[in-house]
């Protein structure tokens, strides 16, 4: 099979879009590179957005300003039934009346396409999404799974520039879901074809995607790899979103050296951070306001006795709930002022920790230069 | 678990093995059908003269008269054609009214929502009235030297004002379990507004064309009270008709007459069910 071809020329441009329903700003100002032979996923919480920006790709809305160039040629006057660009809708939309054949030929058959291309083209889809001898099934008949695997040949079958995917996985059950996960990858490096995926599920963009656009309150937030977002994210929302992170207040900043701050948290007290102002911090002032001092769960270690190394920092609490999860635990913090952290622990660790109370004194710790400090949001 | 079980509420099942219930049923039942069963078998009534209501042996010789009568059968024939064209109109007319209703937002849609349901709910004598004088006022009344079918414009057009509504809230109904999605992925492969209109919109709405239409069909079949305002000296129908026989004397060509109307009725219905049964698969 052809290995994805992935270059730097942007299929898709989306230039200072906005999108107003009556007083709703839906989008505002998103600027976004879709790249030639990527899986690219538009991100974010219900109502940021994202969907919007799909409907506007494939057609069903038009923005309220800015373009939409495919291939460098204007696709904002363009008609939904006129642009090679297809979707698998999030309720797969099958046509119930049709079999799966007439399903998955029916745009071949829009295109005036010969009877017996689109047999053969119909036959190739329903192989490549895995369902070869089900063409005569009606779609009543099909699994959830299955309906979509029809969405997907429907789609697919009409060699289209760009495949929209409007949530493709949060219909389906857990395992499942991790199957049709690899197929969508596969799928994709099979046929060449550019994604485009809307979801709310951090975990299935960050698993599918080569690169992911975060979307919220309309606004876009970052873009980049999930690599990118995870360990470089630009804001505390974004970091938030992107996985588990326990951000404190930060509410003193102040320079010791080129590469030293003495950073001041609520929660944390003082601690020497490694690294530079962030821009847009004032030094020394008093209620940094905006600005948070972060960490992930699984940087974090728990034990029972304080234990200061070089380099580290300890914070005070009591023992909290364990959860197990199989190859690890996870394991709740009580810190004084009523807030908890969760840290993620190996087996052994949780072991060791099992045995003791509820409520037993505790010391979190983890190392200073694992801290993140971000603004809360990204100008 | 046992005893608790057996105290349980009887099941629907149970309900049915009372007799209080079982008689209740029945009389329900008779209430219902014995008329009907009556007038079906009052037209096998070998009664001569006089009121058909003593049974004096069994004939079938009315079913002969009847299909010789040939201001009946003008009458039957009157009524087959006003259902069939009003029907088609009816349903063509109540598909575009739901269609608009559902798809479409304008200003006073509230209102024209009201207005379309208007003729359901006024009653028929003020419809019947309303409209012989809307055709008297546009000279249509006489349409006897008209010529045959198109004397029965006016009747028609009078059933087709009373019956549309029907078939706009049938159909309707039927659009409110349509998947959205289906009309814009159908956009998305190509398809123009009228291709989803043909392949995607029209296919979901068959069953509720079917039962529009038969609803429709049914309804101008049997009207009396707006027909009997709207036709002339020369445009009888088959319910205006018996009215006017019934008058004279209840003979059992009458109940020949109504039991062929009730055979045409079931295999209507049953027609209809089976065409919902194929769309089902």
């Amino acid at each position: 099979m052809n290995e994805p071809m992935i270059d730097d020329e942007p299929i898709l441009s989306i230039r200072n879009v906005s999108k107003r329903f009556g007083s709703v700003l839906a989008l505002e100002d998103v600027s976004l590179d879709v790249r030639s032979g990527e899986i690219f996923a538009l991100l974010g919480p219900s109502g940021c957005g994202k969907s919007t920006l799909l409907r506007i790709i494939a057609g069903f809305e038009s923005p309220s300003a800015g373009e939409l160039l495919l291939d460098g040629h204007d696709l904002v006057r363009l008609a939904p039934n006129k642009r090679p660009i297809n979707m698998v809708f999030q309720s797969y939309a099958v046509f119930p009346h049709m079999s799966v054949a007439q399903n998955v030929g029916y745009g071949l058959k829009l295109e005036r396409v010969g009877k017996a291309e689109i047999a053969t083209r119909v036959g190739h889809a329903l192989e490549q999404v895995r369902l070869g001898g089900l063409g005569e099934r009606m779609p009543g008949q099909l699994s959830g799974g299955q309906r979509q695997r029809v969405a997907l040949a429907r789609a697919l079958v009409k060699r289209p520039r760009l495949l929209l995917l409007d949530e493709p996985l949060s219909a389906l059950d857990a395992k499942l879901r991790d199957a049709m996960r690899l197929e969508l990858v596969n799928l994709q490096g099979e046929t060449g074809v550019t994604f485009v995926i809307v979801t709310h599920d951090q975990g299935e963009a960050m698993a599918l995607a080569d690169r992911i656009a975060v979307l919220e309150g309309g606004r876009l937030r970052q873009i980049g790899s999930p690599q990118a977002l995870y360990h470089r994210p630009v804001d505390a929302f974004v970091a938030d979103f992107i996985g588990t992170l326990h951000a404190f207040d930060v509410t003193r900043l102040e320079r010791i050296s080129h590469v030293e701050l003495r950073v001041e948290a609520e929660g944390l007290g003082t601690f020497t951070w490694p690294g530079t102002l962030p821009p847009g911090a004032a030094e020394g002032v008093q209620g940094v306001r905006g600005f948070k001092a972060a960490i992930r769960p699984e940087r974090i270690a728990v034990a029972l006795e304080p234990s200061p190394g070089p380099g580290r920092m300890t914070v005070a609490g009591t023992m909290g709930d364990i959860a197990f999860q199989g190859q690890h635990s996870i394991v709740e913090v009580r810190l004084p002022g009523g807030r908890s952290i969760s840290a993620i622990v190996s087996g052994d660790e949780a072991t060791v920790l099992a045995p003791h109370p509820i409520g037993r004194p505790v010391h979190a710790h983890w190392a200073i230069e694992d801290v993140a400090l971000l603004p809360e949001r990204a100008a | 678990m046992k005893r608790l079980h057996r105290r349980a509420r009887p099941d629907a099942f149970d309900y049915s093995r009372r007799w209080s219930l079982r008689a209740l049923f029945a009389l329900g039942c008779a209430f219902l059908y014995a008329p009907i069963v009556v007038l079906i078998v009052f037209s096998f009534n070998d009664s001569r003269r006089g009121g058909n209501v003593i049974w004096k042996g069994f004939t079938t010789e009315y079913y002969v008269k009847a299909f010789g009568n040939e201001e009946l059968m003008l009458a039957f024939g009157n009524s087959l054609t006003i259902a069939l064209v009003s029907t088609v109109f009816a349903v063509l007319l109540g598909t575009l009214t739901a269609v608009l209703l559902w798809r479409f937002r304008f200003p006073f849609k509230p209102l024209v929502e009201g207005l379309v349901a208007l003729p359901i709910v006024i009653p028929e004598i003020c419809l019947g009235v309303a409209l012989a004088i809307f055709f008297t006022q546009l000279g249509w009344m006489n349409t006897g030297e008209l010529g045959w079918p198109f004397n029965l414009t006016n009747i028609t057009i009078a059933h087709i004002t009373f019956s549309f509504p029907f078939a706009a809230l049938v159909i309707r109904t039927r659009l409110q379990g349509f998947n959205v999605e289906t009309e814009e992925a159908a956009r998305d492969l190509g398809a123009s507004e009228w291709r989803v209109f043909l392949d995607i919109l029209l296919p979901h709405l068959r069953p509720g064309l079917v039962a529009a239409a038969l609803l429709c069909f049914t309804l101008s079949l049997d009207d009396f009270v707006i027909t009997f305002f709207t036709s002339g000296p020369d445009t009888v129908t088959f319910p205006v008709k018996i009215y006017s026989m019934v008058r004279f004397s209840v003979t059992p060509e009458i109940n020949a007459a109504s039991t062929v109307l009730i055979l045409i009725t079931l295999v209507l219905t049953w027609a209809a069910l089976r065409c919902q049964k194929t769309v089902k698969g």
